[in-house]
């Protein structure tokens, strides 16, 4: 009887252990914030009738599912329009997108590790006129995929580069060539910022 | 404080957004003038009228573009989410606005408005028609003037009651043709007539005896 106990005592001090080690849900909160800027190319509305872009991308992570780290975010941009022939005279247009991201982080040394990231995007954008009057808007999609190249100063801070390409869509009420114009755009898009831990 | 109500619901409705971003549209239309040639420099913008209280809202600047030198102009913008009125301006001749276009009008993101003909003031005549009531049973149902006619403003709604026009501005010396429908009041029956006229250089009055 007493080598059951022992037995079973063992047995359950060994699954704690194991169950520790394999642990699949972590908390580990980190906050990325940073300025980006999108370079669209193609042929589509993006890249041929706005220019500037250059905006704010904030990252929060708060949870790690075995390897991966899970994020959800914001990220704003302003163009200006160039061709005030194609669509309408409109000023400017804001964009503003609410993310989710997976990513891991890959370890290269003790101070450089690489993060890539997949991130999915609800894209608001509203066109604006003189008077910075909404005069229309547009809710579509953005998938993101990419990596940051993270420089980390301590346990606390890291600085990072990212790097990634954007494919935006958007299914609008419209003729074959203007969807195609209008609904679709492809950019690539470099970050920099900190992360604090 | 019913000016406050209708202060409160001005403000409102000028926070809604005229345009639809999610869909786009093609207008188009072809300027001549009276001769039929292509009349480029023709200014189109475009207006939406979301506020009952607003004829003409601020947005005319958004969508506006002037005729090339085949008199077309084609725009391509996000469609309106209510009644929009498109103003044609230039400085050589009259002036339209087409108002109270619904959305609905749009049909397959696609909108031709035809050949527009631009006149001058030179260019018109007056046509009038006086009514000429002998049976008192008898009212006039429906006129047509059958022309090339200008009228400043081009109305897309349907009235809720029709009433005849009686007064015509008619490109000079053309030949036209004038319809009209006399409507028996005693027994609903309807009578159609057309006539064929000519008007010259001057005012023509017409007289239909019913």
């Amino acid at each position: 009887m007493k080598k059951i106990i022992v037995l079973v005592l063992f047995s359950v001090s060994s699954f704690s252990q194991i169950k520790k080690e394999t642990k699949i849900i972590n908390l580990e909160p980190s906050l990325r914030l940073g300025i980006n800027s999108p370079i669209y190319f193609g042929n589509n509305f993006f890249a041929k009738d706005f220019s500037g872009g250059v905006g704010f991308s904030s990252n929060f992570t708060f949870i790690k599912v075995y390897q991966t780290n899970l994020s959800f975010g914001y990220e704003y941009n302003q163009f200006n329009l160039k061709n005030k022939d194609v669509i309408g005279n409109f000023e400017y247009m804001k964009k503003h997108c609410y993310f989710v991201e997976a990513s891991q982080n890959i370890t290269l040394n003790t101070k450089f590790s690489i993060v890539p990231f997949i991130q999915f995007a609800a894209a608001n954008i509203k066109f604006k006129n003189e008077e910075r009057k909404t005069i229309a808007k547009q809710n579509g999609n953005e998938i993101k995929i990419g990596s940051y190249l993270d420089y980390n100063f301590n346990s606390t801070y890291t600085a990072y580069f990212g790097i990634n390409f954007i494919k935006y869509f958007n299914r609008l009420n419209a003729n074959d060539t203007d969807q195609k114009y209008f609904g679709n755009s492809n950019a690539i898009q470099l970050t920099l910022g900190f992360e604090f831990n | 404080m019913k000016k406050i109500v209708i202060l409160l619901v001005f403000m409102l409705s000028s926070c809604g957004i005229p345009y639809d971003g999610e869909t786009i549209i093609n207008i188009s239309f072809k300027f001549e003038d009276k001769n039929a040639t292509p009349t480029p420099n023709i200014e189109t913008s475009i207006s939406s009228d979301f506020n009952s209280y607003v004829v003409y809202n601020v947005d005319d600047d958004v969508y506006n573009k002037k005729s090339d030198e085949n008199g077309r102009v084609q725009l391509k913008m996000f469609k309106p989410v209510s009644t929009f009125a498109i103003h044609i301006n230039s400085s050589s001749y009259l002036s339209y606005d087409i108002i109270n276009i619904t959305a609905d009008t749009i049909q397959n993101n696609n909108f031709d408005f035809g050949t527009i003909t631009m006149f001058k003031l030179e260019d018109l005549a007056d046509f009038n028609i006086t009514p000429n009531q002998v049976n008192s049973n008898k009212i006039i149902d429906k006129i047509e003037v059958v022309a090339l006619k200008y009228k400043s403003v081009i109305d897309f709604s349907t009235p809720e009651v029709y009433y005849p026009t009686f007064n015509y501005s008619l490109k000079k010396n053309q030949n036209f043709t004038l319809k009209y429908t006399i409507k028996d009041l005693n027994n609903n029956s309807k009578q159609n007539f057309i006539e064929n006229l000519s008007i010259a250089n001057n005012t023509l009055n017409h007289i239909i005896t019913y």
